[in-house]
C-alpha cells in the first residue's frame, strides 16, 4: 500500500505539532520518522493511523483519501510504545483479537484463526508462550506479541510508535535486527517512529527527519548521513556519543570563491571525529592546528583522543583505529598536528561547502 | 506522550479521542443527572421561595426551627470531633500495625456504611437505654443518653466514624517508610516523628474526613430519630422537623429548612474542594 | 473510600511493643463498643422472645410484602445505576470536554445532601403540588406515596456509588488497551465488552455491592416519599420503624436482623473483593520487574 501525505497541518491549541508536512511512502518500504521529542513524528504517525484528525491536508492510502475512514477501517496495524497488550487475555487471545472482532464475510473460522495465530507466534518465536499472560513476559517478549497481534489481520501498513524505546539497550538492538528481518520476509509497508538515530540508520530504507513539526530532510540513510543539509540534521545523526570537532570561525576559509555571501565568521564547520586526522609532522598540503593530547580513551575497537587546542575551550575529539593508534604511540601531553580530512561548513543553514584536505585552500 | 490536549471549543459533539461512544455516554450521563439531580434541586429551591422572600425568611428563623439548627449543628460538631479523635486512633492502628483479626476489624469499620440507618437507630437506642447493655452502667452516674443530646451525638458519631477512618487510613499507609527512617537517622525521637512528620501529613485527610463526618451528621435522620426522643426545642433535629412539616402539609416551611440545609451542605462541599485544591497545589509545588 | 484507596491502605507493619499494645487495646475497645455491640444487640433483641416469635415476625405478611418491595426496588435501582456509572466513567475518563468538573460535582451531590432533603426534592417534582403533580393525577399515575417514588428517591441516593468507584479506576488504567483494540478493528460495543469490562470488573462489582447495600438500607429519603402504607409502600427499613413505633420491639428487631445479615454479607463480599484485587496487584507488581 502506498501512503501519500500532502500538506498535513496539526495543532493542539497554540502548539503546532505538524507544520505543512508532505511525504510519500511506496509499497513495501520501511520508512523511519526520526526526530527529537516534540518534533511531531508521533502526531504524524497517528494522523496516518486515523487516531488524530489533521487540521488541514490529505492522507491517501493507495490513492484514496481516507479522511472519512475510522482507524478501524484503514487496514493499518499499530504497535504502541508501551505495548498496550490486553492484560486479561492470554498471548494467544491477544494475537487472535483482531481476527475475532472481524464481522460478516471477513470473519475467519476458529480453525483458521488458530492456524493464523500459531503461524504468527512462530514468526515472533513465542509459540510456547501462547497460554501465558502478558504480565508473565519480559518487555521485549511483550513487544513481539504486540507486533504479532498487529500483523495478524494482515494490515497493508504497519505503524510503529517508538516501539523499542521502553526497552533495555541490548533488547532494543536485538528487536531492531529482528524487525528488519521480519520486514524483509513480509514486505509490509512500514513506518517506524523513533528518536534513536542509530535505530533509524540501521533499520530503515528511507529516513524522514522531523524538527519542530517540519520535514527537515528525507532520503536513504547513507544519503542523509553523508549529505546532511542543515546543522540540525548533521547534529542529530552521527555517532552515538555525538562529539564533533568544532572549528572556530578563524579556520573557515577566508579566501573563498564566488558563493560566499556572508563573511567567514558567520559560518560553522563540522567535522566527524573520524574525519579529524592527526600526525606528528606538519602535513605538506593541509592547513593544520597544533594540539596537545588531553585524554586518551583506549577501550574498544576505536580509540578516542581528546585534544586541547590553544585558544579553544572545547577540546577536539578524534577517533582512530587501534592499529594507527599503536603506530603513533601517543602519550598524554604529546603535541600533534590536527587537520580535517573533510570539512563541512554551514553558512546560514542553507549553503553547504565541503572542503577536502587536498586542493581547496584550507 | 504528545502535548497535552486542550478541550475542544465550539463543537460540543466532537470528541478529542478516537474512541467511540462519546455522544452516547455523555448524552446519557447528562440526561440522567438533569432528571435525577438538577430538576429536583431546582424544584425545591423554587418551592422554598414560593411564598416570597419574607415567608422564606420567617420559615427558617422561627424559634422551633432555630432550635433544631442549634441542636443539629452543635451535635454534629461534637460528633465530628469525637469521630476525628476515635477515627484517627483507629486509622493509625489499622494503617501501621499488623495483628490477628485485622481484616475483620478493617471490614467492620464499614458497618455504619452498610447498615441501614433505621437499624442503627434502634440498636443504639437499645444499647444506651436504661436497661441496655451500656446504658445500665451509665444510669447510676446520672449519665442519660437516650432522649438527650448526648444520644444524638453518639448516633452521629456512629455514622461519621468511618468517614474519618477511611480518609486518614490510606494517607498514613502511604507514608514512605524511608522518610521515617531518614528522620530517625537524623536523630529524631518517636515523638518527634509523630508530631513533625506523620501528623502534618495526615492533617489534610483528617480535616477532610471530619468535614465529611460533620456533613453526614447534619443530614442524618434514621439513626438519630429513635434515640433522640425528638422533643421540639430540645432534641429535635432539623431533618426530623422537615418531615414533621411535610406531614402538616407545610410544604413551604419544609422546603425552606431543606434549602437552608442544602446551603450548608454546599458550603461544606465548596470548603472541602477548596481545601483539597489548595493542598494539591502545595503538593504540586513540592513535587 | 474507593477500591483504589483500599489498595493504598495495605501498607505498613510494625512490631508490637508495649506502648503500641496499649493503643491497640484502646482501639479494639472502641471497635467493640461502637461497632460490635450494636451488631450483637440486634440479634439479641430479635431472639429475646424465642425462635417462634422471631419466625412469625419474619413471616408476617406485611414483612414479606416489605421484603418484596425492597427487592423490587433494588432490582430496578442497581442496574440503572450501574448503567449510569459505566456511561459517566466512559465519558469522563476517555474524553476531554468542558464541564467535566461540573459533572463530577453533580455526581457528588447526593453524598452531601440529607436523605430527607432528597426525598423532599422528589415530592416537589412529582407530588400533588409538584411540577408534574396535576399531569400525573390526570393520568392516574402515582409517583409519590407509591412505588415509583420510592424507586426514584433510592436512585438519587445511590447513583454516585458505581460512578465514584469506576472513575478513578478507569482514569488510572488509561485508554491504551481500548485504542489498541480500536486500531485492530474492533467497533464500539465490542471494545467495551472485550477490553474494558474485564479490566474494570472488580471495581464495578465493588461499586455495585455498595450501591445495592445502600439501596436496601435507605431510610430517610424513602420515608418521605413513601406514604407508609402498610403492605404496599413500605420497605424493610420502614417496616422496622413502624413496628418499633408501635412498641413491637421484638418484631422490629427481627426484621432488623434480616437487614443486618444483608449488611454483614455486603461487608464479607467487599472484603473478598479487596483480598482478590490485592493479590492481583501483588502479582502484577512482581511481574513488572522482568
Amino acid at each position: 500500500m502506498t501512503i501519500s501525505l500532502e500538506n498535513i497541518h496539526k495543532s493542539f491549541g497554540s502548539f503546532v505539532a505538524v507544520n505543512d508536512v508532505s511525504l510519500t511512502v511506496s509499497t513495501g518500504e520501511l520508512v523511519a520518522l526520526l526526530g527529537p521529542s516534540g518534533s511531531g513524528k508521533t502526531t504524524l504517525l497517528r494522523v496516518i493511523a486515523g487516531l488524530e484528525t489533521p487540521d488541514s491536508g490529505t492522507v491517501q492510502l493507495d490513492g484514496k483519501d481516507v479522511a472519512r475512514l475510522s482507524v478501524a477501517r484503514r487496514g493499518i496495524g499499530f504497535v504502541f510504545q508501551h505495548y498496550a497488550l490486553f492484560r486479561h487475555m492470554t498471548i494467544f487471545e491477544n494475537v487472535a483479537f483482531g481476527l475475532r472482532v472481524q464481522s460478516g464475510k471477513n470473519k475467519s473460522s476458529r480453525g483458521e484463526i488458530r492456524e493464523r495465530v500459531e503461524e504468527l507466534l512462530q514468526l515472533v518465536q513465542l509459540d510456547s508462550y501462547a497460554k501465558m499472560y502478558p504480565d508473565q513476559l519480559s518487555g521485549g517478549q511483550r513487544q513481539r506479541v504486540a507486533l504479532a497481534r498487529a500483523l495478524a489481520v494482515r494490515p497493508e501498513v504497519l505503524l510503529l510508535d517508538e516501539p523499542f524505546s521502553a526497552l533495555d539497550a541490548k533488547v532494543r538492538k536485538d528487536l531492531r535486527d529482528w524487525l528488519r528481518r521480519i520486514h524483509d520476509e513480509l514486505h509490509v509497508t512500514t513506518i517506524l517512529v523513533t528518536h534513536d538515530q542509530e535505530e533509524a540508520l540501521e533499520v530503515a530504507d528511507r529516513i524522514a527527519i522531523l524538527h519542530r513539526g517540519a520535514l527537515e530532510q528525507q532520503g536513504t540513510p547513507q544519503a542523509i548521513y553523508e549529505n546532511p543539509n542543515s546543522p540540525f540534521v548533521y547534529n542529530f545523526l552521527g555517532n552515538v556519543n555525538l562529539f564533533h570537532g568544532r572549528l572556530l570561525a578563524e579556520f573557515a576559509p577566508k579566501d573563498e570563491n564566488s558563493d560566499a555571501e556572508k563573511p567567514a565568521e558567520s559560518s560553522i564547520g563540522f567535522v566527524r571525529p573520524y574525519e579529524l586526522e592527526i600526525s606528528r609532522e606538519l602535513p605538506a598540503d593541509a592547513h593544520a592546528v597544533l594540539a596537545t593530547v588531553a585524554q586518551i580513551h583506549a577501550i574498544g575497537p576505536v580509540v578516542r583522543v581528546d585534544l586541547k587546542v590553544q585558544g579553544n575551550t572545547q577540546p577536539l575529539t578524534t577517533e582512530l583505529a587501534r592499529s594507527r593508534y599503536n603506530d603513533l604511540d601517543l602519550k598524554l601531553g604529546d603535541e600533534l598536528f590536527v587537520y580535517p580530512s573533510t570539512l563541512r561548513v554551514f553558512n546560514d543553514r542553507l549553503a553547504v561547502h565541503e572542503f577536502f584536505a587536498q586542493g581547496a585552500g584550507i | 506522550m504528545i502535548a497535552s490536549r486542550p478541550k475542544k471549543y465550539g463543537s460540543l459533539l466532537k470528541s478529542s479521542s478516537p474512541l467511540p461512544g462519546f455522544r452516547l455516554s455523555l448524552g446519557f450521563t447528562v440526561t440522567y443527572l438533569t432528571a435525577v439531580v438538577l430538576i429536583p434541586l431546582v424544584a425545591i429551591l423554587l418551592r422554598a421561595v414560593h411564598n416570597g422572600r419574607a415567608a422564606f425568611w420567617s420559615a427558617i428563623t422561627s424559634p422551633r426551627v432555630e432550635a433544631s439548627y442549634r441542636v443539629t449543628l452543635t451535635s454534629a460538631v461534637a460528633a465530628a470531633l469525637l469521630s476525628a479523635l476515635l477515627g484517627m486512633l483507629i486509622a493509625w492502628v489499622l494503617a501501621r500495625y499488623r495483628f490477628p483479626g485485622k481484616r475483620l476489624v478493617d471490614a467492620l469499620i464499614d458497618l455504619p456504611f452498610a447498615l441501614p440507618t433505621a437499624v442503627a437507630g434502634i440498636a443504639l437506642t437499645s444499647l444506651y437505654s436504661e436497661h441496655g447493655w451500656i446504658g445500665r452502667h451509665l444510669e447510676p452516674h446520672h449519665i442519660h443518653v437516650v432522649f438527650t443530646q448526648l444520644g444524638i451525638i453518639l448516633a452521629m458519631t456512629f455514622v461519621g466514624l468511618p468517614f474519618v477512618v477511611r480518609s486518614v487510613q490510606p494517607v498514613l499507609a502511604e507514608i514512605d517508610k524511608s522518610i521515617e527512617e531518614a528522620a530517625r537517622s537524623l536523630g529524631a525521637r518517636p515523638w518527634h516523628i509523630v508530631v513533625r512528620i506523620l501528623l502534618p501529613v495526615s492533617l489534610p485527610a483528617l480535616v477532610t474526613g471530619t468535614a465529611l463526618a460533620f456533613a453526614r451528621g447534619v443530614g442524618e435522620y434514621g439513626s438519630v430519630i429513635f434515640i433522640a426522643g425528638n422533643m421540639p426545642m430540645k432534641t429535635e433535629i432539623a431533618s426530623l422537623l422537615i418531615v414533621t412539616k411535610l406531614e402538616e402539609y407545610d410544604y413551604e416551611g419544609a422546603a425552606a429548612i431543606a434549602v437552608a440545609m442544602l446551603a450548608l451542605s454546599c458550603i461544606v462541599m465548596l470548603g472541602l474542594n477548596l481545601l483539597q485544591w489548595r493542598l494539591q497545589r502545595r503538593e504540586g509545588k513540592r513535587a | 473510600m474507593s477500591l483504589l484507596d483500599r489498595f493504598k491502605s495495605r501498607g505498613v507493619s510494625a512490631p508490637i511493643r508495649v506502648g503500641r499494645a496499649f493503643l491497640l487495646l484502646l482501639t479494639l475497645a472502641v471497635i467493640v463498643v461502637f461497632l460490635i455491640l450494636p451488631l450483637l444487640v440486634v440479634f439479641t433483641e430479635a431472639f429475646a422472645q424465642g425462635w417462634q416469635v422471631y419466625k412469625s415476625a419474619i413471616l408476617q405478611p406485611d414483612t414479606v410484602a416489605a421484603l418484596h418491595l425492597t427487592l423490587l426496588v433494588v432490582s430496578i435501582v442497581v442496574p440503572l445505576n450501574v448503567l449510569f456509572g459505566i456511561a459517566a466513567s466512559w465519558a469522563i475518563t476517555r474524553f476531554d470536554f468542558h464541564g467535566k468538573n461540573f459533572l463530577l460535582t453533580l455526581i457528588d451531590i447526593p453524598l452531601a445532601v440529607s436523605p430527607v432533603v432528597a426525598g423532599m426534592m422528589y415530592v416537589e417534582v412529582f407530588g400533588l403540588h409538584g411540577w408534574f403533580g396535576e399531569w400525573l393525577s390526570l393520568h392516574n399515575w402515582h409517583v409519590i406515596y407509591a412505588v415509583p417514588g420510592i424507586v426514584l428517591a433510592t436512585v438519587f441516593v445511590t447513583f454516585p456509588f458505581v460512578a465514584r468507584e469506576l472513575i478513578p479506576f478507569m482514569q488510572a488504567q488509561g485508554s491504551d488497551e481500548e485504542i489498541a483494540a480500536l486500531a485492530l478493528g474492533a467497533r464500539g460495543f465490542s471494545i467495551f465488552w472485550r477490553v474494558t469490562l474485564p479490566n474494570i470488573k472488580w471495581a464495578l462489582l465493588y461499586g455495585t455491592i455498595l450501591a445495592a447495600a445502600r439501596s436496601v438500607g435507605e431510610f430517610g429519603a424513602v420515608s418521605v416519599v413513601s406514604g407508609h402504607v402498610r403492605g404496599r409502600t413500605t420497605t424493610l427499613p420502614l417496616q422496622v420503624e413502624m413496628l418499633y413505633n408501635e412498641y413491637s420491639f421484638t418484631e422490629a428487631f427481627a426484621v432488623a436482623s434480616l437487614l443486618t445479615l444483608a449488611a454483614v454479607f455486603t461487608l464479607a463480599i467487599k472484603t473478598l473483593i479487596e483480598i482478590t484485587t490485592e493479590r492481583r496487584a501483588d502479582r502484577d507488581a512482581s511481574g513488572e520487574n522482568r
